[in-house]
């Protein structure tokens, strides 16, 4: 049975090191790529013809565009436009890789715990400087919810805080989480198919039981790629909402 | 096996192997020892995938700086043409569309208020030459109407006039006639006279008698 864990293995195409980091271009860097490739040259063919009664791929892009625009000015209010170019780059990447990722031989460079903590941990950093510049010292109310007495204020404010710093944990595990068990799933049950096929004739038939089992669990893994990406994006806007209105 | 032990001996195994590859790696070295970097990219790669036969590659930090830097490169990239001429050409091409639909909107708002007014217009001249039509029908016909009246009218008298003129000539006539009549009897009666009686009579005396019993009579 082939090592379900093997698909997420990184290996290098083009290595080189730069000052004692290795900075090779691997598989994962490959998918990146292929993914950054793919989402703008198809928003660039969508963006490019300007019709007042759009094609398939203008209406494509504008759907993408107003799915996104939608997103941030429910969670944000009107004042998310400014970050509208960093949650749809977000959006796009985790999409990319999630999606591309269920391709056969890609490689699902959202699966690795390191791209989507780089990915929180941008998220986390913005909101913290531009929350500190926009609001200064003003911004730690955010720690001190409205309205609460201050004899609770002594447990609720070190609740407040653990859960402003464990954002990113949060944020890049689900995401991590959700990629690494749904290709281990997809893998273990595409195993057990190839395993049954060593008892002949009646394997065959027998394993064709995994088989369309995987087929479902493929439906499944589809629905949550778009899901995460949507909810990694949608928790982004969220997060980014406290740099511009404290209130809440 | 709980998920203790499953983790304590899952890092026994990557130890192990870790353990492996560096020997083999400290193998390897001396064997190419002009180009070594290659070979450490290689030895490091060995015990990568060492490691991930074992636990998830994911939590080997061997490919950690390659990860970001490559992540870094096409974020920063995606996001300089997002948000440089993607982001903004999808928006005006959506805010244009926009326009114009609310252009349209707004020409149309315009055409139907004219055209309710041009409409109230024609409904106003509508009216005024029914009310209009209907004052001429009403004087048309009572001009008629007093005109056949007045004809009748004329008519009537006219008729009641030459009625009376009649009624009066024949009156006349019949006043002459019996007149006449008078005299005749008067003449007969002379001439009978003179003829049976053998008398000249004064005929002016038999008027007078017949005159008499003209009034006896009456």
């Amino acid at each position: 049975m082939a090592d379900p864990i093997h698909q997420f293995v990184i290996t290098p195409i083009i290595p080189f090191e730069v000052s004692g980091f290795d900075l090779s271009f691997t598989n994962s860097s490959l998918w990146m790529v292929i993914g950054g490739v793919c989402a703008s040259l198809f928003l660039m063919m969508g963006s490019r013809e300007k019709a007042l009664v759009p094609g398939r791929m203008q209406a494509f892009s504008e759907m993408f565009y107003e799915f996104v625009a939608g997103m941030i000015r429910d969670n944000t209010g009107p004042e998310g436009r400014r970050y509208f170019a960093l949650i749809f780059t977000i959006f796009v990447t985790v999409l990319m890789g999630n999606v591309l990722g269920l391709l056969p031989y890609s490689f699902t460079y959202t699966s690795h715990i390191v791209v989507t903590m780089t990915l929180a941990l941008l998220i986390f950093f913005t909101v913290t400087v531009l929350g500190l510049v926009n609001h200064g010292t003003k911004f730690f109310s955010l720690f001190i919810p409205p309205d609460v007495p201050a004899v609770l204020l002594l447990l609720i404010v070190p609740i407040e805080v653990l859960s402003f710093i464990i954002r990113p944990v949060t944020l890049s595990v689900r995401l991590f989480a959700n990629m690494v068990a749904g290709h281990l799933m997809l893998k273990v049950f595409a195993g057990f198919s190839t395993m049954v096929l060593a008892l002949g004739m009646g394997g065959v038939l027998l394993g064709f039981i995994p088989m369309v089992l995987n087929v479902a669990i493929y439906a499944l893994e589809l629905l949550v790629a778009l899901l995460q990406a949507y909810i990694f994006a949608i928790l982004s806007a969220i997060y980014l909402k406290d740099t511009l209105d404290l209130h809440h | 096996m709980s998920a203790g032990e499953a983790f304590a001996e899952t890092t026994h195994i990557i130890d192990e192997h870790l353990e492996g590859e560096m020997e083999n790696a400290f193998e390897v070295i001396p064997s190419h020892p002009v180009d070594g970097a290659p070979d450490m990219a290689h030895a490091a790669h060995g015990a990568a995938e060492a490691a991930h036969s074992a636990g998830l590659p994911q939590l080997d930090p061997t490919w950690y700086p390659s990860q970001i830097f490559w992540l870094a490169i096409t974020f920063l990239v995606l996001y300089t043409l997002f948000s440089r001429s993607i982001l903004p050409a999808l928006s005006s091409t959506i805010e244009s569309r926009r326009e114009h639909i609310q252009n349209d909107l707004d020409t149309a708002r315009k055409m139907k208020e004219e055209a309710e007014q041009v409409h109230a217009a024609y409904e106003e001249a509508l009216n005024e030459a029914r009310d209009k039509a209907t004052e001429f029908m009403t004087t048309a016909e009572a001009k008629i109407k007093a005109k056949a009246t007045k004809k009748l009218d004329d008519l009537r008298e006219k008729s009641a006039q030459q009625t009376q003129e009649a009624e009066a000539a024949l009156e006349k006539a019949k006043t002459k006639a019996l007149k006449e009549m008078d005299a005749i009897a008067a003449e007969v009666a002379s001439q009978a006279a003179k003829k049976i009686v053998g008398i000249d009579t004064d005929i002016k005396q038999a008027k007078s008698v017949i005159d008499n019993i003209n009034k006896k009579a009456a």
